[in-house]
């Protein structure tokens, strides 16, 4: 009985440590804070808050955004966490393009966003584009798949991207080159052996 | 309680406490913070701009005059398709390594990078 006693008591003493133990190390921080995202950062443009609702300018130029929106997927956000640029992940509308990865277009205050997961590119990508730009020139993104900066690209570019109302074809120029993509729906998707990603796209009507 | 129970219970209850201060240890890593690399310098074509070795769950950047793509070590995230416009990669999960901006336009470019 005694025995039995200082056993329970040894087992709850080194319980209790290493349970202080794992505390003291699991206070330090961990991957599972949330890191505060960059506000008003000298390198990159202010995170202005999030739009309640589609702006009227974008609105207007984008057919996808004028259906029912149907928001990014958690796992999606949970990556994202903290939204740039102004981005409401619930209106985010997804980009039905016949390319590998998924991809949505997303509202922000001032900017409108694609949120593409690719294959070719590491966790969730995001591009803004100024909404005066994106009305003009639609907006897209580009993954090259490479391993790492400098590395040897291992497989065709690939621009996924939303066109205003009205286009009927983009141009993309790389280098002093250009390539045209259709625009289907309003969207436009572009695979060709660039190594580069575009200098500028251009909207033809 | 028999002898070879006494010295099990304890034993087995400090194996698992171990295990699980070493299974902490092996998780925690320097939180990831709002950091820019990289500020108002021209970057040339091919030529990718590199921050220091930081904690980070991603990275953003734009170039003032042309496309960028970002990325960190060998992790490769997105291209810009214009000037002006901000590509962000985010891992969802903290990786330490140099996040990279880089200009694959045509000319030269100024660009802003950070991490977070």
């Amino acid at each position: 009985m005694s025995s039995a006693t200082v056993s329970r008591r040894a087992c709850a003493g080194s319980l209790a440590a290493l349970t202080l133990a794992a505390v003291a190390v699991g206070c330090g921080e961990t991957t599972n804070e949330v890191p505060a995202r960059p506000m008003a950062a000298a390198s990159t443009p202010a995170t202005p808050a999030v739009v309640t609702r589609v702006p009227a300018a974008q609105a207007a130029t984008f057919a996808l955004l004028r259906t029912a929106p149907e928001g990014l997927p958690p796992a999606i956000r949970q990556t994202l966490r903290t939204p740039i640029a102004g981005m409401n992940y619930a209106l985010a509308q997804r980009i039905p393009a016949p390319a590998a990865g998924r991809y949505w277009l997303v509202p922000g205050r001032g900017y409108l966003c694609v949120v593409s997961q690719t294959p070719d590119t590491a966790g969730v990508g995001t591009v803004c584009s100024k909404t005066a730009q994106a009305r003009t020139s639609g907006v897209a993104t580009t993954s090259i798949p490479r391993a790492g900066q400098n590395a040897p690209v291992t497989g065709p570019r690939l621009i996924v991207g939303v066109a205003p109302d009205g286009a009927r074809a983009v141009i993309v120029h790389t280098r002093g080159k250009i390539a045209v993509a259709r625009v289907v729906d309003g969207l436009f998707v572009r695979r060709d052996d660039s190594v580069d990603p575009p200098d500028r796209i251009t909207v033809r009507r | 309680m028999s002898f070879s129970s006494r010295r099990l219970m304890p034993m087995l209850v400090g194996a698992f406490g171990a295990l699980a201060v070493i299974l902490l240890l092996a998780l925690s890593s320097p939180a990831a913070k709002a950091s820019p690399f990289c500020g108002g310098q021209t970057v040339s074509p091919n030529n990718p701009c590199y921050g220091a070795a930081r904690a980070l769950n991603g990275v953003n950047g734009y170039g003032d005059s042309h496309s960028v793509c970002v990325g960190a070590d060998i992790l490769a995230g997105p291209c810009s398709s214009g000037p002006g416009q901000i590509a962000t990669m985010n891992l969802g999960f903290t990786y330490t390594g140099a996040p990279w901006i880089a200009d694959n336009a045509s000319g030269p470019t100024v660009v802003h990078g950070d991490t977070f």
